[in-house]
């Protein structure tokens, strides 16, 4: 709070690079978290208070562009829609003020999302410019230092608190490294899990749980990583099904002098023999030969072929993270400035940046085509944290479709990111650091993913805007997921106590980030990318994210997206229309059979449901093919064995009933709290008393379910008014056939436009009509469907249909995560 | 790409250069010979007697110079099938423009003078035949001013060549009203010539010229530049150098790229496409678009526009009502065009004559395409089809210069028409876009140089092979159908429970629930678990 010197600028003016005019005039805000920019014309409208308290009226949707859309105003429009900006302090990258000029005095600011900023302020009159000025260098030096927080403390991630979302807990358990190299067939009889890095002794930017060869002794790890820089030894970061495994380090510290350690020399004898029958082990150095030999005069280095027995040493030539920061720098100016298309393509040329893009592709193509040569992989670059990273979780995701799903890629950055040590915070510049150790390595990664999710769409489980919104995640700090800068400054931290994870959120609405084109079979598949510079192409979805226009207007994988999400609920809807159905025919076929059966047995009641027709009823409502089996057993009705066995069967029915009843409410509490609770409007109850109220409804029911006959064939009778004409006409009601397109939905009903490609736009399953996410009222279970899995609605139709609106919302969406999460294991 | 076809065959018309490679690398062979093709492929064939090959190389290089129109293969070609229609007569200008001519009857109507024109062209109807031959003495080629399209609001494009003012600023009265005729109701009208400024001036030292504005009131010029002839087959040519070489570094491959000036040229033909659209729809005026002869650029860019404009250019027939009109009829000169390609290298090329004017507007297209995926009912599949039928082709279509050329060689009576072919549902099939959803509306492309880009599924496909929205393409086709097929089952459903429900209220099944609503409305997981019990016990029962 006691950065902010001025909460609130009147007449500010928001440029639009495309299209000046339309450029809005308005009021800044700033907030601890956020700078917020509301066009007058709306100024009243979306926000009936907006700071000095750091608002968050839209939930998750404050900082979370990806999914809650509210930051995705960068473009501007006409007419009355909505003009609302919302950017995290923490996400902008550079702030800049120009000198004062005549015209007045501007900030430009650009962020790591690549959103631009311009913003000058609006000068009534030239006696004004000075004040103009005092206020847009406050904006300035508050912005400074919110924008690069000193200590970890200050981050957003701390205190991001969202209503309606996931719980702290969702996404951090969800990967577990044991787990992953389980999946991988570790340890085996040539791998083992060495304790020797508990506690991080042995190097502290290592997880604790690493895994060597078998055959390697403790004194030749321990040797071996006093011979590599930072301490990071070879360990094992990935092992093919044919034996082969990626090895990943830091360089050896060999120096000027050639230094050899003999620890280090047996210890990599020991990896090339954890894969049996090979008979050399690849070493790739992925720095360019230069640069390696460079390290030589600060003690540090490369393998010699000469000592090492039995290695294959190459370098690959990936820049280092200088070039690399330079590099992007250059390619946002080239992207800005180009108006013309030579001028445009000159400047990507001369940026380079597609170039080290290709590099690293081609670096982890070559580690993959080691492995499946059946050869092992030593894989280091200097620190063994950048380029290792992107080139051992690139040649994974080419090797294993496990980690081309949402969860292996997640699992993947967790082990090659995460686990191992790429320092998040210093390369994203979370905290105001030293600027030379900025760089955008994952950036990067990221980018290679894309150009491989071009070349091969069909292989990849999740679409362009996941990664896009990783992207985003990883610099906003408004998750803990990628704080810090090892595993062990994570756990010092407290993260997973005191923080939301990413991956919680992402799951929670996979929905999003889901590709249409993907083709389960191909998980087995191993990736053979062409890197033909021709198939390295500009990104410009995620480089030019917020220049709206310039992108496709009828994006195919939205589209493709939407009808199988349409598909989806219209096949439920027919399973569901099939089964009710089956039972009406059953119905009918019954009541005719019953009809006859009046006539034939004259001493029945006609009006009243009699035994038999109550019967009839519950049978009915099993398979047709048992229709003949009430009729034989009503022309039977005089014979008391069947009095006997009826009483039997009735009893037993009820015994199982009772027990499906507890094992229902046993296993499935909280979902059938949910389903209950949304379905039963006359007992809508605190949520505290919730379980209590069910309890009693579950020991009603128990009893009406003793055996005895009456009030036993009664409840049956209820069991079936399902087939009541009004539920019959809410199920046919309840699902859209139609759904409305995208292309005719520009604007959400509430006024926020949709016309912009990042924004989600969510149809309401019930009416078909397209909303922003603020407007899907909630997710519930529909009478039309048969899976009732829980769908999104907009508010009218969650009133049309009846549901109340709930208490609180946490529960049912902790569920949806944790299903989805479930889902998603299950599909893989 | 190394593929193994069991045969190949490839017109002599669409070799477009062949390489002799008398020292090969490799030593079981003595030679070999790379036929380059029009359709950007390039083939090797291996032999073992390099004289051999050589004299292979000489007939196909002396078959492939052939320039004799009548005896090119559309002649001699005869169908294995039986066209639906006849492709020759499937676009008459008349039905094409019958709106037109019945509501605006007063306005326009159906000239029949003609010169490098069609038969037939659309003209205002207050001008008489004797006015529009002296329009056509006045204009470069006889191309006098004839009507390309109207939009819905009224506004028209308006092509012709450019005017033969020459040094001594001739005018020519009847050229005038002419031009006055298009803009009788309007405030004004854009004559927009696709040369430079300079390029223009220069013409008139040659004869040429612009329109001066005195003379023509109420037209305003404006001048886009956007190269032509040569300089469009020398960008063609180093694009696909660039395409071919798969193994160069990444600034090397861009770097060429810039210097082929393909996407330059791109760019200024879809902005200037995109100006003569903004001009009707935003401006409400009309506009006359030439160049110096206007049947290269000028037709690329009215084509556009309509692409833009119109929606029923979009649809399949359309655009081939489109090509039919504005293209071949319209006499761009097709075969002297096409009869070098993109690896030609002789002297020759370098003439104003061979161009690929048409592959650039089919690129053209395919950016407005590749921002509007769901608003074109074909596919890029379509577009590089027509690419290759111009330079090569069983079919006459594309063959001659211009219409009167097509009649002299009687080319309607001998071969058979591209769309007596196309338009049959099987062979159509292939090129239909599973996601269209017509769009009614006025489609803008966006040309910032980060909208645009180069085309892999034509220039890159014989070196990388399919591109992947291929196969996004084929995934795409299930899931509609999957959709669709939902679709239809779901609303068969609906109808048979409703019919059921009609039948059930009779049997007095379905009265309104005495019970009310509390019990009405049990959960649904209750009941599934009741069935569930129920299901149970019927086992149970069964056991029994």
């Amino acid at each position: 709070m006691e950065h902010i010197l001025t909460p609130k600028v009147e007449n500010v003016k928001l440029v639009d690079k495309f299209n000046a005019k339309a450029s809005p005039l308005g009021t800044l805000y700033l907030t601890t978290t956020h700078l917020i920019f509301v066009s007058n014309a709306s100024a009243s409208a979306p926000m009936a208070a907006p700071p000095p308290e750091p608002p968050n009226p839209m939930g998750e949707g404050a900082g979370a562009s990806g999914g809650g859309g509210a930051t995705n105003l960068g473009g501007f429009v006409h007419g009355g829609a909505k003009k609302e900006l919302w950017i995290l302090h923490t996400l902008m990258h550079t702030v800049e003020k120009p000198l004062l000029t005549t015209s007045g005095t501007q900030l430009r600011i650009l962020c790591s999302h690549f959103q631009r900023l311009y913003i000058p302020f609006y000068v009534g009159s030239a006696s004004f410019i000075i004040q103009r000025d005092r206020d847009a260098h406050d904006v300035y030096l508050s912005l400074m230092a919110l924008s690069k927080p000193k200590e970890f403390k200050d981050l957003y991630c701390f205190t991001y608190n969202p209503t309606g979302q996931v719980q702290k807990s969702t996404g951090w358990f969800f990967h577990d490294l044991d787990a992953e190299y389980q999946r991988m067939g570790v340890p085996n009889e040539n791998w083992t899990l060495c304790s020797m890095n508990d506690q991080h002794r042995l190097c502290p930017t290592y997880p604790q749980k690493i895994f060597i060869p078998i055959l390697a002794s403790q004194a030749i790890i321990e040797g071996s990583s006093r011979f590599r820089s930072k301490g990071r030894l070879p360990v094992l970061t990935y092992l093919h099904k044919n034996n082969a495994a990626i090895v990943r380090c830091a360089q050896p510290l060999v120096g000027i002098s050639g230094v050899r350690s003999s620890y280090d020399e047996k210890y990599v004898e020991c990896l090339r023999k954890a894969t049996p029958r090979s008979p050399f082990i690849y070493v790739i150095d992925t720095r360019p030969a230069m640069n390696a030999m460079a390290n030589r005069a600060g003690g540090k280095g490369y393998e010699n072929e000469k000592y090492y027995e039995n290695i294959n040493f190459s370098f690959k030539g990936i820049e280092n993270i200088h070039k690399m920061r330079s590099s992007l720098k250059a390619m946002m100016t080239s992207v800005a400035n180009a108006t013309t298309m030579e001028g445009f393509m000159s400047e990507l040329a001369n940026s380079s940046w597609l170039k080290h893009v290709k590099a690293v592709l081609d670096a982890s193509v070559a580690i993959k085509n080691c492995i499946l040569e059946g050869k092992s992989v030593i894989v280091h670059c200097s620190d063994g944290w950048d380029r290792t990273s992107q080139t051992c979780a690139l040649a994974c995701l080419m090797l294993d479709g496990y980690y081309r799903t949402f969860q292996g890629f997640q699992a993947l950055i967790e082990k090659d990111w995460l686990a191992f040590g790429h320092k998040f915070t210093d390369r994203c510049g979370h905290l105001d650091g030293d600027p030379n150790e900025v760089s955008p390595n994952f950036t990067q990664f990221l980018d290679a993913v894309w150009q491989l999710t071009q070349l091969s769409p069909q292989l990849f489980q999740f679409n362009e805007r996941y990664l896009i919104t990783i992207h985003e995640h990883v610099y906003s700090c408004q998750y803990g997921t990628f704080i810090g800068n090892s595993e062990r400054e994570r756990e010092l931290l407290g993260l997973r106590e005191k923080t939301y994870s990413l991956w919680g959120y992402l799951t929670a609405n996979y929905d999003d980030y889901t590709n249409p084109l993907y083709e389960r079979s191909t998980q087995m598949e191993v990736m053979r990318p062409t890197t033909a510079p021709q198939n390295i192409k500009f990104w410009s979805g995620l480089f030019c994210r917020f220049e709206s226009g310039a992108h496709t207007r009828e994006p195919i994988i939205d589209l493709l997206s939407v009808t199988q999400n349409h598909t989806t609920s219209l096949e439920d809807h027919g399973r569901q229309l099939s089964k009710t159905i089956g039972q009406m025919t059953s119905l009918i076929a019954n009541a005719k059979a019953t009809g006859a059966m009046r006539r034939m047995l004259p001493t029945s009641p006609s009006n009243k449901p009699s035994v038999t027709e109550s019967e009839t009823s519950l049978t009915s409502s099993s398979s047709s093919s048992t229709i003949s089996h009430p009729l034989q057993m009503s022309s039977n009705a005089a014979n008391a064995d069947f009095e006997h066995m009826e009483k039997k069967f009735t009893d037993l029915k009820a015994s199982i009933m009772e027990q499906c009843q507890s094992r229902f409410l046993s296993l499935k509490l909280p979902q059938s709290i949910a389903g209950l609770h949304s379905t039963t409007p006359s007992k809508v109850t605190p949520p505290i008393s919730k379980e209590k109220a069910i309890k009693n409804d579950s020991s009603q029911r128990a009893t009406s379910s003793s055996p005895q006959f009456i009030p036993m064939s009664e409840a049956e009778f209820n069991s079936d008014v399902v087939l009541s004409k009004e539920l019959l006409e809410a199920e046919i009601d309840s699902v859209a056939v139609d759904w409305k397109s995208l292309r005719s939905s520009l604007t959400c009903p509430c006024g926020f436009r949709l016309d912009d490609n990042a924004t989600t736009k969510i149809h309401c399953r019930r009416c078909g009509c397209v909303f922003c996410k603020r407007c899907i009222h909630r997710k519930v279970p529909l009478p039309g469907h048969l899976s009732k899995k829980p769908m999104p609605l907009c508010s009218t139709c969650c009133k049309l249909i009846d549901y109340p609106t709930p208490d609180s919302d946490d529960e049912p969406d902790e569920m949806n995560a944790l299903d989805a999460f479930e889902e998603l294991n299950s599909m893989t | 790409m190394t593929f193994h076809p069991q045969y190949l065959l490839i017109l002599h018309r669409g070799i477009d250069a062949i390489i002799r490679r008398p020292n090969p690398t490799n030593n079981q062979t003595n030679g070999s010979i790379l036929v380059k093709c029009k359709d950007l492929r390039i083939i090797r064939i291996d032999g073992t007697s390099f004289d051999e090959l050589n004299s292979v190389a000489q007939s196909l290089e002396k078959l492939a110079a052939i320039d004799d129109i009548t005896r090119s293969f559309a002649f001699s070609y005869t169908p294995d099938f039986k066209p639906l229609e006849d492709g020759w007569n499937a676009f008459p200008l008349e039905v094409e423009f019958s709106p037109l001519l019945i509501s605006q009857s007063s306005d326009w109507r159906v000239s029949y003078v003609c010169s490098s024109y069609p038969r037939a062209v659309i003209v205002p109807s207050s001008i008489t035949d004797e006015q529009l031959i002296s329009s056509a003495n006045f204009r470069q080629a006889g191309r006098f001013p004839v009507l390309s399209y109207r939009h819905t609001t009224g506004q028209v494009i308006v092509r012709c060549s450019q005017p033969l003012t020459g040094p001594q600023m001739r005018r020519c009265k009847d050229d005038e009203k002419i031009l006055a005729a298009l803009i009788h109701r309007q405030r004004r009208g854009f004559i927009i010539d696709t040369r430079t400024q300079s390029v223009s001036q220069s013409a008139k030292a040659k004869g040429g010229g612009f329109e001066v504005e005195q003379y023509y009131p109420r037209w305003k010029r404006i001048n886009k530049s956007i190269d032509r002839y040569h300089f469009l087959l020398d960008s063609y040519s180093k694009l696909m150098e660039a395409c071919t070489d798969t193994s160069t570094s990444c600034e090397k491959w861009l770097s060429r790229l810039t210097i082929s000036s393909w996407l330059t040229h791109v760019k200024e033909v879809l902005n200037c496409g995109c100006l003569i659209a903004q001009c009707l729809e935003k401006e409400y005026a009309s506009v006359v678009v030439h160049g110096s002869e206007g049947m290269d650029i000028s037709l690329c860019v009215t084509s556009l526009a309509q692409m833009i404009l119109s929606s029923d250019c979009r649809t399949i027939r359309g655009f081939e009502a489109l090509i039919q009109r504005e293209w071949v009829e319209a006499g761009h000169p097709f075969w002297s065009r096409t009869s070098k390609g993109a690896f030609n290298e002789s002297v020759a090329s370098k003439s104003k004559s061979h161009a690929p004017t048409f592959t650039l507007f089919l690129d053209c297209v395919w950016q407005i395409y590749n921002q509007f995926p769901c608003s074109f009912e074909f596919t890029e599949k379509f577009l590089i089809f027509l690419a290759d039928q111009a330079y090569c082709s069983n079919f006459g279509t594309f063959l001659c210069d211009n219409e009167r050329e097509r009649e002299l060689l009687k080319v309607k009576e001998d071969t058979l028409s591209l769309w007596s072919y196309l338009n049959r549902p099987e062979i159509l099939e292939p090129y239909i876009n599973c996601l269209y959803d017509p769009n009614k509306n006025i489609i803008w492309p966006s040309v910032a140089p980060i909208s645009l880009n180069l085309w892999p599924g034509m220039y890159l496909r014989w070196v990388l092979g399919p591109s992947p929205s291929t196969l996004a393409f084929e995934k795409a086709q299930l899931i509609i159908k999957r959709n669709k097929d939902a679709r239809t089952n779901v609303v068969r459903l609906r109808r048979k429970l409703i019919d059921l429900m009609g039948e059930a209220e009779k049997l007095g099944l379905l009265e309104a629930n005495p019970e009310g609503d509390e019990k009405d409305k049990m959960a649904d997981e209750e009941v599934a678990a009741i069935n569930n019990g129920i299901h149970m016990v019927n086992e149970i029962e069964a056991t029994l």
